[in-house]
């Protein structure tokens, strides 16, 4: 249906002409999904722009074809393949909710996409966007055609952009990073909704996703794409489970995987450096610069070899057989772990919350109007952090993760309930104290390019801290400068501003600034979120070194739960406003007790006993009686809805609690599906 | 509903704080009868006026009388027409509502006519040159402009009146400068915002459903861009009722902005505070309908 041949995309930019896709050659069926994988910058998206027409005014096809149905779109009239793209090729992108205008409700815009003939009457264009809704499973449609994108939650607002891009029945889906925005378990519903329509409608669908192992999961082919060029190409099982181009190769061992089990004796192998300018790309194979087993060959282009099995891959030096012996090179750490924490009992705890409840005022009564509504975004949580623990909290969006984290560095104060640090209360005290609280407890922040004024040099960033507590000028240099170094930024790169920097340095950056009042609990929230799996990597292993050397304890907050597993040693789940589960990391992963844990697990790509938690977190200023999760549970009956669960005690080694009048036993596993 | 009750209710409120500001800024002159007298009337003839107008009650009660005369629109008569100050006002709004209104329809068309074109020119120059003469005109300041445009299209061609009233042709000089009060910066923010919101994503996903290049711009884009451009027409109501002092006193145009400059100058005070109130309560009014308008326009504004 769809081939593209030696396409070549190029963007005018004020630096030169970026190359952003090289020679491109691929093919996609009705019926097939087509994962495009890569590094930010390797220009996946631009491949997918270029067959969509969406490119930005500064870049065009320069050279190669691409034919859909017997069509070459880059030798038709421009009118002509406008109309030919927009019957045939639907489009949906990464940030669901601005990609709807905000001004028009869902059903003008569903509408404004039909085709003419479906438009003659107002009532019979409703009804078709009724049943464009219903098909990608928008609960109630009706309801929601006049509603605006504001009041959608970010999986529904991605659904009805499918329900857009479905409009014209076309025969080809481009999905650009269309679960990136979105908590596993929506991506998992979203992604069952595109695979159902491939089969039930025989759409052709190219999924673009820096995600390896969603793409291992639901496509049926991948092409990697290394700085514009396609690296490697083949069957998904067949490139996973022996990728032969160094490059995918590195990107696979550069993830930490939710189902690996060497938590936390490995380093993660990383891939230093960052995609090549693609305005000057390298002679030769273009990854050779970052390549560790790169030799005097790689400076010519490698061949294209193609194998028996449709498996194609441009390397001088294969890995294939060799991959054991990279496996092999996994270097343990050099000291042993810092003990595992098990029993958690380890003394007094170094910081802990009692019955912290936090409440937001969303709108207050005015003269006897409206109602005051307010959101409970942590409900009544207990945590204590160990000393030299690194702590993960994981839950959906909105289950008010991000507000502990807040409460932990003082940013927020509690509504209820106490935060104590070395036992003794935190909250209201004299000035001193508070002061004392922020040196101990920092924050590292999730986009270190919005968290760094863009106006300071870094340097200078990091600094800000240390002049407050009035350092030396001369002394707060040299610490400075020692701290770049303890973070890996090389000389020089201080004396840049943040719009200078790579994400990893940025990341590197904000990680200084953390440490330079010397803390001893960094909170990390969405730490790694922003970043490559190659840059995650370095920076994974980076904090965990830090941690060694310098004795941190880590308050760990992601949504990625292959990140936690290898960070953390124990991890408190959450849903709406509670926690309801903690436990050690591994008894969590192995043989999780609630069954909201459980499904958290199974909505992760590459889960064998694959299940997808149906629904959305409910609104944190109606929450359910009695258990929060009982509205998605399988397993609810009467009793979760009238008590509330409490925490008690997993049986078993590992341990931890669960607040659930039904834990699942270890040999239940995973309800769902 | 709820967002319109409770606009309403600020809405009366900001009248509230636009009248009492308006009371207590004359009272802080001084008691307005020694000016109303003139230099030499005798001590008796001040404590007469005075109490005559209430002047010797303490400020407090003044303020209370006031808005209760404020509320029934019962104003003191006028020392010049010897009728109720309000009345007075009243009778002169058609002809400011007529002046100004043209003056901000003008400006608006202009500014964002002249807004999407230097956002969406075919060429360089019809982005650039329209929108650098605007700005130009915006430059000088109006007074000087309409005495410019006076010497040349009144006193140099002899095609249009220097002043007065009657006919379309008196309208169109004050019109005109009553226009670059607005036109310029609208000009600008609608070309800037259209600017930003071409860069949108919703605007890619409006291309991926193969709209044409006119109607993603004018249904996504442009109309998008307008939100902020209809707040800036709510400040530029003020802007424009405070130009119709200047250009009804240069034109000569028998409307409020003319009658309150009169009153000051006859030392009028109950007709200038009459007219300072109708201004004030005029604008509210005004502000009131741009945010019921954005509204409509943003659905995210109603949930403010």
């Amino acid at each position: 249906m769809l081939n593209v041949d030696k396409l070549s995309t190029d963007i005018v930019t004020a630096a030169g002409v970026v190359h952003a896709v090289d020679r491109v050659s691929l093919s996609l069926e009705r019926g097939e999904m087509l994962g495009l994988v890569g590094e930010s910058g390797c220009g996946k998206t631009m491949l997918a722009m270029s067959i969509a027409g969406l490119l930005p005014a500064s870049g065009s096809v320069v050279s190669g074809s691409i034919v859909l149905n017997d069509r070459d779109l880059t030798r038709l009239p421009y009118d002509e393949a406008k109309r030919l793209r927009a019957q045939n090729i639907g489009v949906i992108f990464q940030n669901p909710t601005s990609a709807l205008n905000p001004r028009m409700s869902v059903g003008s815009q569903i509408v404004e996409a039909l085709n003419p003939e479906d438009r003659t009457s107002a009532a019979g264009a409703d009804r078709k966007c009724v049943e464009l809704l219903g098909m990608v499973g928008v609960p109630r449609p009706w309801d929601r055609l006049s509603d605006y994108p504001h009041e959608l939650s970010g999986g529904l607002a991605q659904r009805v952009l499918i329900a857009i891009a479905l409009a014209r029945n076309p025969e080809l889906l481009i999905a650009d990073e269309p679960t990136t925005a979105l908590d596993v378990t929506i991506q998992a519903q979203i992604l069952d909704v595109i695979d159902r329509l491939r089969s039930e409608l025989g759409l052709g669908v190219l999924l673009v996703s820096h995600d390896m192992a969603l793409v291992a999961e639901r496509a049926d082919r991948v092409a990697v794409m290394y700085a514009g060029r396609v690296a490697e190409t083949g069957e998904v099982g067949e490139v996973f489970r022996n990728p032969l181009h160094r490059y995918t190769a590195g990107l696979l061992d550069a993830a930490p995987s939710v189902w690996s089990t060497g938590h936390g004796r490995t380093r993660l192998l990383a891939i230093d450096g960052t995609p090549p300018d693609l305005s000057a790309p390298p002679p030769g194979c273009r990854f050779a610069p970052r390549c560790k087993f790169s030799e005097s060959r790689c400076s010519t282009e490698p061949e294209v070899v193609r194998l028996d099995n449709g498996h194609t891959y441009a390397c001088w030096k294969p890995a294939g057989e060799l991959l054991e012996a990279t496996s092999a090179e996994m270097a343990p750490d050099v000291a042993p772990d810092h003990g595992a924490p098990p029993d958690g009992d380890r003394g007094q705890p170094l910081m802990s919350l009692s019955e912290v409840r936090k409440e937001f005022v969303i709108s207050r009564r005015v003269l006897g109007i409206g109602t005051e509504r307010r959101r409970q975004a942590v409900a009544g949580v207990s945590l204590d952090i160990l000393e030299g623990e690194s702590l993960g909290i994981v839950g959906e969006s909105g289950c008010g993760k991000s507000t502990i984290a807040r409460l932990l560095v003082g940013l927020e104060r509690p509504t209820g309930g106490t935060v104590t640090l070395h036992g003794r209360k935190t909250a209201a005290d004299g000035r001193g104290e508070q002061t004392a609280w922020r040196r101990t407890v920092q924050l590292v922040f999730q986009d270190p390019y919005l968290s760094l004024d863009p106006t300071m040099r870094v340097r200078d960033s990091i600094a800000e801290p240390l002049l407050y507590k009035g350092g030396r000028k001369r002394a707060v240099r040299d610490l400075v400068e020692r701290l770049a170094a303890e973070v890996g930024l090389a000389e020089g790169v201080t004396r840049r501003r943040p719009n200078e920097l790579s994400g990893g340095q940025r990341q590197r950056v904000g990680i200084a600034r953390a440490l330079a009042l010397d803390p001893q609990i960094l909170v990390a929230d969405e730490a790694v979120s922003a970043l490559d799996v190659s840059v995650q990597a370095v920076i994974l292993n980076l904090l965990k070194d830090l941690q060694r050397n310098r004795g941190l304890t880590y308050v760990f907050i992601s949504h990625d739960l292959g990140v936690v597993r290898y960070v953390c040693d124990r991890v408190a789940v959450m849903y709406l406003g509670k926690i309801v589960e903690t436990g050690p990391t591994e008894r969590i992963f192995s043989a999780p007790a609630h069954p909201y844990t459980a499904a958290l697990l199974a909505a992760v790509p590459g889960n064998a006993k694959r299940a997808t938690l149906e629904g959305e977190i409910p609104s944190a200023e109606n929450p359910p009686s009695g258990c929060r999760f009982r509205t998605r549970c399988r397993l609810a009956t009467e009793k979760c809805a009238l008590e509330e669960p409490v925490m008690q005690n997993v049986e078993g080694d590992g341990g931890g609690a669960v607040a659930c009048h039904f834990p699942l036993a270890r040999t239940e596993g995973i309800p769902l599906g | 509903m709820r967002f319109f009750v409770l606009r309403l209710f600020t809405a009366m409120l900001a009248v509230w704080g636009a009248l009492t500001i308006v009371f207590f800024a004359l009272n802080m002159t001084g008691s307005p009868v020694a000016l109303l007298v003139g230099d030499n009337a005798t001590a008796e003839e001040i404590a007469r006026l005075t109490t005559e107008f209430g002047y010797d009650r303490p400020l407090v009660v003044r303020y209370v009388i006031f808005l209760r005369d404020a509320l029934t629109g019962q104003f003191p008569e006028s020392l010049q027409y010897h009728s109720n100050s309000l009345d007075v006002v009243l009778e002169r709004i058609p002809a400011t509502l007529l002046l100004s209104g043209l003056g901000l329809l003008l400006g608006v068309t202009v500014g964002l006519g002249v807004g999407y074109l230097a956002a969406n020119g075919r060429w360089a120059w019809s982005r650039r040159v329209p929108l650098a003469i605007i700005v130009c005109a915006e430059a000088v300041p109006p007074i000087l402009l309409g005495v410019v445009l006076v010497l040349i299209f009144s006193l140099k061609l002899g095609w249009l009146p220097t002043g007065g009233s009657g006919s379309w042709k008196n309208l169109i000089l004050p019109v005109t400068l009553l226009s670059v009060y607005a036109a310029p910066s609208i000009a600008r923010v609608f070309r800037a915002s259209i600017v930003s919101n071409a860069h949108a994503d919703h605007v890619r996903t409006a291309e991926a459903k193969g709209l044409s290049r006119r109607m993603v711009r004018l249904r996504h884009i442009a109309a998008n861009a307008l939100i902020p451009v209809i707040n800036l027409i709510g400040v530029h109501v003020g802007a424009i009722l405070s130009g119709a002092v200047v250009t009804e006193s240069l034109f000569s145009w028998p409307g409020v902005g003319r009658l309150s400059v009169d009153a000051l100058l006859n030392r009028d005070y109950p007709l200038v505070l009459a007219s300072v109130c109708v201004v004030a309560v005029g604008f509210v009014i005004v502000n009131l309908f741009v945010d019921i308008f954005i509204a409509v326009l943003d659905p995210r504004a109603r949930e403010r």
